[in-house]
């Protein structure tokens, strides 16, 4: 059923988070950007094939909405999957670097690239 | 009447025959005497005679009986056999009525089971509509916990509505309202039932043989699935767990269902045995003053897709249900239709990874936008494999085209992505590039500090466990 946009899926978000609406952490925002751990664990096998393509997708550094587009899925609903993912270790949260801020001479380079466009 | 006439005409043959008897033995008489006797001989000759004469009217009495005994006989069987024949069209007059009944009865049947299905695709439909605005409602307010709870508790009672719509157009025989495309792994066949019975909760999934279902089939299995599961959370224990087993075999693939119930006495499951297997059709009239369709529903689906349904004693005390998936229904699974790319991969292979490489990363999504050929010469493994698979988003799609041609084009990249710089500079790149371009404006940072562009996967992975920890 597609309709003007809409994409059903017989799949429902309630099955997929188990009825929960809520993430664990109220930290997660649309822009979080987001990294797979890879410390060679993998995934139990009760995990969702949403779980797993979740992890596979976020190989890279991938923001929260990002994910949730490429995912097909609403965000608030890859936040509960991805709050569960934290929690278990598989995924990690790249929060702002406050304590390591790109050298001044970088942001100019960024400064002259974008000057460019 | 008959009877009586026989009679008579038996009694004159008597008299009859008495009578011509006497008259014999008057004779042989008359003639032994040999003349003695005048007197005597006077006396038997009319005695013969007046018996002669007797028997003779007897007989010709009882002559007279019969020809009218006869013709009362052939008059009576003219008024039967007339009878016979207005009985014979009485009959066939019945007959036909009653055919004509059963037909109309058919008919009428027929159309009330059509308009139960156009009413039950109605309310079915308005189901679907209830779900779909609880879905956009998310995508209104994607980032709202709130939000999501509400439009899950109303998809999930919309979806228990639309299934127990469409188990009753399927016991009407037809075809369920609501279509898929494309083919659904087993593992989420079972989610998709789950979600579609009130204690979705309960059901757990194990096992992944890599199968799907293919498209026209999945609807009918989800149904199917969904009925197995509702039987088997109603009638075991709430706090206890459905189990969902799935597993290859040699003819297809078999979905094992256990509940943890008390199960049923042998009369009682060999009945459902043969509902589910679809052994016995049933329709709405079989159905009962307290109609169950769960098990009429599967029965009708196994029968539609040629499923074998089994239902045996679980090891856990309950009901098991067994469903064979024979292999003409089953496909190997893709992946899921996601992908993304996993772009710090991308970034060891590119010997330029300097400061400068941001703004190539930048640059080669303009390139990738206007269709250059070259702009993703370095797009790592996983991207091409998902840029064969079919109705990606849109936002992909313009992607997935250049890739093909991108393949041989790598070692141009730089060049190319340079020059698409001023080409089309109002072009935006797309979210992969923008991904590699936060990625690297992270990890340059941290390369920058440690001077060695061979060590970047390294340092990204340790960057990335270093500011990983979430506040």
């Amino acid at each position: 059923m597609q309709t003007d946009g809409f994409r059903d899926h017989p799949v429902r978000s309630y099955v997929l988070t188990g009825g929960r609406a809520h993430p664990t952490r109220n930290t997660l925002r649309p822009e979080t950007l987001l990294c797979a751990v890879d410390d060679g664990r993998e995934l139990p096998a009760s995990a969702g094939r949403h779980e797993r393509a979740l992890l596979e997708t976020c190989r890279g550094t991938l923001a929260l909405a990002e994910l949730a587009a490429y995912l097909h899925l609403p965000t608030s609903l890859v936040a509960v999957l991805v709050s569960d993912l934290i929690d278990a270790g598989y995924l990690a949260v790249r929060s702002g670097v406050t304590h390591d801020l790109p050298g001044l001479d970088l942001l100019e380079e960024v400064l002259d690239g974008l000057r460019r466009f | 009447m008959s009877s009586t006439n026989e009679r008579r005409g038996a009694g004159a043959l008597v008299v009859a025959w008495l009578s011509a008897v006497v008259a014999l033995s008057c004779v042989v008489g008359l003639l032994l005497l040999d003349g003695d006797d005048v007197g005597r001989t006077g006396a038997l000759a009319a005695g013969a005679v007046v018996l002669t004469l007797l028997a003779v009217a007897v007989l010709s009495r009882a002559g007279r009986r019969a020809r009218s005994a006869w013709t009362e006989a052939a008059a009576e069987r003219d008024e039967l056999a007339a009878e016979l024949a207005r009985t014979r069209g009485a009959l066939q007059a019945v007959t036909k009525d009653h055919e004509s009944s059963q037909r109309v009865q058919v008919e009428r049947r027929t159309a009330a089971e059509t308009a139960i299905v156009a009413l039950c695709r109605k309310v079915q439909a308005s189901a679907h509509r209830i779900q779909e605005e609880a879905a956009r409602m998310v995508q209104r307010h994607s980032a709202d916990p709130d939000v999501l709870q509400t439009s899950m508790r109303i998809d999930h009672a919309a979806a228990q509505h639309a299934r127990q719509a469409q188990s009753l157009v399927a016991l009407c025989g037809h075809r369920p309202g609501q279509t898929w495309d494309d083919p659904l792994a087993l593992p989420d066949v079972v989610r998709a039932a789950a979600g579609r019975i009130t204690a979705f909760h309960r059901v757990e999934v194990s096992g992944d043989p890599g199968l799907s279902v293919v498209g026209r089939a999945v609807e009918p299995f989800v149904h199917l699935v969904a009925e197995l599961l509702a039987n088997a959370t109603q009638c075991s224990p709430p706090s206890t767990q459905v189990l969902v087993v799935i597993r290859q075999v040699q003819r297809g693939a078999v979905v094992e269902i256990d509940d943890c119930g008390v199960g049923m006495a042998p009369r009682e499951l060999e009945r459902v045995r043969e509902i589910a297997s679809g052994a016995r059709t049933m329709g709405f009239a079989d159905l009962g003053e307290v109609p169950q369709t769960g098990l009429a529903v599967v029965g009708t689906y196994a029968r539609l897709l040629g499923l074998r349904v089994d239902l045996t004693e679980s090891v856990y005390g309950g009901l098991r249900a067994v469903v064979l998936v024979p292999g003409e229904l089953t496909t190997a699974s893709a992946g899921l239709r996601t992908l993304a790319p996993s772009v710090d991969d991308a970034w060891p292979q590119d010997p330029e990874m300097s400061g400068a490489a941001i703004s190539g990363a930048a640059t080669s999504g303009a390139g990738a936008d206007g269709h250059q050929p070259a702009a993703d010469g370095g797009v790592p493994e996983p991207l091409t494999e998902t840029s064969s698979l079919p109705a990606l988003p849109q936002r992909r799609s313009r992607r997935a085209s250049t890739d093909g041609a991108g393949q041989g084009a790598a070692p141009a990249r730089p060049e190319a992505a340079g020059a698409s710089v001023g080409d089309e500079p109002e072009s935006q790149p797309t979210a992969e590039e923008a991904g590699a371009w936060i990625g690297a404006f992270f990890s340059a940072d941290h390369r920058s500090s440690q001077d060695d562009p061979d060590t970047q996967q390294t340092s990204a992975v340790t960057a990335a466990d270093v500011t990983s920890e979430d506040t």
